[in-house]
């Protein structure tokens, strides 16, 4: 018996050697086993254990020239759908990439007719989901030289795909392959996926793994799980100069954070105000800071613009109401004085000029005397609301910079844009001093972390990084979502970030965890604008399907489940008159301020 | 892609290419325009779109070609190949449609410029704006001092003159200066 397995393998292993043209290495393993190589071997030994002799089967029967690549996908993909709910739920995951690594290497193989009718045929499979822009994407790629430049097909040559499944739903897998002699298939599976078995099929759950389509980087993933996240709020000496500073007090640390204290250290050096300062909260602010409840609801105002002819592109209300600028297509900024200029109607507006190209996105100080704004000729402006001018130009980014965001303490402000990168920057030095690298498509949107020591950013890669500010590494990684990320906002206590979508849809994360907590079906269209009221308890979207919705989550450090309906959390919905919403801010004291524009 | 508008139908139906295909015989090249137009997804496009594209292809094009005619002229040949025009293709791709830096270079530049520590911070101060040369609001001209020689001459004509505004403007000079904006008012 043994015997018999040794000449097969031997006979096989001749058979390889033949079929690659290694004549040289197959003749000396020919003469080397001369005597004992068998004529026929097409069977192999009954007596091999099952897995091996089916994977030798396998092998015996592969040709170079596959045809049918079409029909063979046609096969595993209505077999997968005709599955049992649970094994449905997990090779699910490996329909679609396995559309795109079969269309990949026809082109690499260069058969071109076969690739088109492939993705013909089952392309609109997956029109419906978030992948339809890779698949837009790949459809230009037609020749193989074209693999190289196109984006999406370098994100997926390059990494292997993740799948989680259970042993036994990749057993019947690899049945069903056997079976139907599916030898391409099989092959583009073992080189392009990385398969990660769990002993356990309850582990993966079944919302989780609908929305893993489209490129997500899992094993940076689990790397970034280990790091630890200091959430806490930062000790007010820190930042705030307390009375007795008679004696000499230590520097601002850079030293870590401490994790039995209630409060941290900040990791990077802040600016320190005396109290009363215009940066700071006021006592007035704490004491007629409305406490909210469901019996009392914020109380809200809404500005609507009005002949903004489509050219408005971003709003920023300041945090005690009183200032809103906006910027426009037409590189104009406009400012509007609430305590100038009356407390219902704003007129007037001083355009301001000094960008040239359209202005993406606006950011006030806490002081509200200067802003930021930035644009897409790739630079940033502070400008001071007294002169009703621009002061210092900020150039770094050379492509569109999508967002601009002053830190809570002021002195530092963060930006993001095209070039796929974050940049930290204070307002005293032109060059940026951290740069966030590791996103895989442009940087969307960008917020700072109530305790200064963090920022989030969103992309259009579909995920959203933590990053640390002291060296300017990624620290978390919050994905794969359905579509790219339009807006963020950290909870006012540190632990959640919650995450606005370009489909409507609304997450959840727990930043400590690392996991979701939730996701909501928030709005008919991408939500633009995210805040958290003082105190944690509701949450305003705002979209541009002209709602803005008011939503509870005291509830959701409870609940655990993974899609919540919309009648548990929201609790009042404000409808516009056609004016899509640009910004929704609570202010100090708790009253929800909403910006829109009215075309 | 950063698009912000409401979701009414904006679609003006006069406007589609279908309508005007009915009008006026449309150009080849504008419908292959637009046949790869839907092909991307688009499906709704102003004319004005098409006609945009279309002498955006024909300039490329020109460029290219003249480019692949200047190279192959140089290998000595007469006819354009294929290698010209490819060569010609990558030579304008860093000139005109610029991308940002791959991944590795990012990274790169990321790991260099994080391994700086963060600068200290002053306390008690506002907004700090940087040194005045990369301000502004900085005076960006220069005034021309006089030399003694003109000096004297000019005084010489100011006293017979009574002209008393020659060349004197130190004291007329308008400084704004705006280093530091303390908020502590």
């Amino acid at each position: 018996m043994p015997n018999d397995l040794d000449s097969f393998l031997f006979r096989f292993v001749l058979e390889y050697l033949q079929r690659k043209g290694y004549k040289g290495a197959a003749d000396a393993l020919r003469n080397a086993l001369a005597s004992e190589v068998p004529e026929d071997f097409h069977n192999p030994p009954l007596d091999m254990d099952d897995q091996v002799r089916n994977f030798l089967e396998f092998f015996l029967f592969v040709r170079e020239e596959e045809k049918g690549l079409v029909e063979d996908y046609g096969k595993i993909y209505r077999w997968i759908d005709g599955c049992l709910e649970v094994v449905r739920v997990e090779l699910g995951q490996l329909t679609y990439p396995l559309l795109v690594y079969l269309y990949l290497d026809l082109i690499r193989r260069e058969r071109y007719e076969e690739s088109q009718k492939l993705l013909e045929e089952w392309a609109p499979k997956f029109f419906e989901q978030s992948v339809r822009d890779e698949l837009f994407s790949l459809k230009g790629v037609r020749r193989r030289e074209q693999l190289n430049d196109n984006p999406v097909s370098q994100l997926y040559l390059k990494h292997r795909r993740e799948i989680f499944v259970s042993q036994y739903a990749f057993e019947l897998l690899c049945d069903f392959l056997v079976e139907h002699r599916l030898t391409s298939v099989f092959r583009c599976i073992m080189e392009h996926f990385h398969v990660k078995m769990e002993k356990d099929s309850q582990v993966i759950g079944s919302e989780d793994s609908k929305s893993s389509i489209g490129f997500f980087p899992y094993q940076e993933f689990e790397v970034l799980q280990k790091n630890e996240i200091h959430w806490r709020p930062l000790k007010e000496s820190d930042y705030i100069v307390q009375e007795q500073d008679s004696q000499p007090e230590s520097h601002t640390t850079l030293e870590g954070n401490t994790v039995d204290s209630n409060e941290v250290h900040p990791s990077i050096p802040i600016p320190k105000y005396p109290v009363g300062s215009a940066m700071l909260e006021s006592e007035d602010d704490k004491l007629r800071r409305v406490s909210l409840g469901i019996e009392t609801l914020p109380s809200s105002l809404m500005y609507t613009f009005s002949n903004t002819y489509d050219d408005m592109n971003c709003v920023d209300i300041s945090v005690d109401g009183s200032t809103i600028v906006a910027g426009f297509d037409d590189s104009f900024i406009r400012f509007w004085d609430g305590k100038e200029c009356g407390q219902y109607r704003l007129v007037g507006g001083k355009p301001l000029i000094g960008h040239c190209g359209s202005i993406y996105s606006v950011s006030l100080s806490p002081c509200g005397r200067f802003f930021l704004s930035s644009s897409e000729d790739g630079t940033i402006r502070l400008w001071s609301t007294k002169l009703e001018r621009d002061l210092v130009v900020y150039k770094g980014h050379l492509f569109p910079v999508w967002s601009v965001e002053f830190s809570p303490l002021s002195h530092y402000f963060v930006s993001c844009g095209h070039d796929r990168l974050g940049r930290l920057w204070t307002t005293d030095r032109i060059f940026p001093l951290r740069l966030f690298g590791g996103h895989y498509s442009d940087v969307e949107t960008i917020r700072w972390h109530p305790n200064c020591c963090y920022i989030a950013s969103g992309s259009s890669d579909r995920t959203c990084r933590l990053w640390d500010l002291r060296d300017g590494n990624s620290v978390r990684l919050f994905g794969p979502h359905s579509a790219s990320v339009c807006s963020l906002v950290f909870s006012n206590d540190g632990k959640k970030l919650v995450v606005g979508l370009e489909n409507g849809q609304i997450e959840f994360w727990d930043i400590v965890q690392g996991r979701r907590i939730s996701r909501l079906e928030g709005h008919n269209g991408p939500i633009w604008c995210l805040d958290v009221s003082k105190d944690d308890i509701f949450f305003a979207s705002g979209s541009s399907d002209c709602f803005v919705h008011l939503w509870n989550v005291q509830s959701l450090n409870n609940s655990l489940q993974s899609t919540l309906s919309r009648d548990q959390l929201l609790v009042k919905s404000f409808q516009t008159k056609d004016s899509a919403v640009y910004c929704t801010r609570f202010s100090r004291k708790n009253l929800l301020l909403v910006a829109g524009a009215n075309l | 892609m950063h698009n912000k508008e409401p979701n009414k139908n904006t679609n003006n139906e006069e406007n589609t290419s279908q309508v005007t295909d009915k009008v006026l015989p449309e150009p080849e090249d504008a419908r292959a325009i637009a046949n790869i137009l839907k092909a991307v997804g688009v499906e709704s496009f102003d004319t004005r779109v098409v006609a945009q594209l279309v002498e955006f292809v024909y300039k490329y094009i020109g460029e290219v070609l003249e480019l692949s005619k200047t190279f192959a002229q140089y290998a000595q040949r007469e006819d354009i190949k294929q290698e010209d025009v490819k060569l010609a293709i990558s030579s304008l791709l860093s000139k005109s449609f610029t991308q940002p830096p791959s991944r590795d270079v990012l990274l790169q530049l990321c790991r260099e410029r994080n391994a700086v520590p963060l600068p200290a911070v002053e306390t008690y101060v506002g907004i700090q704006l940087p040194p005045k040369e990369f301000q502004l609001t900085t005076r960006n001209y220069q005034l021309k001092r006089k030399t003694t020689t003109e000096s004297l001459a000019s005084q010489e004509l100011s006293e017979t003159t009574g002209n008393t505004s020659v060349g004197e403007s130190s004291s007329q000079r308008n400084q704004v200066e705006f280093s530091t904006m303390d908020t502590s008012e």
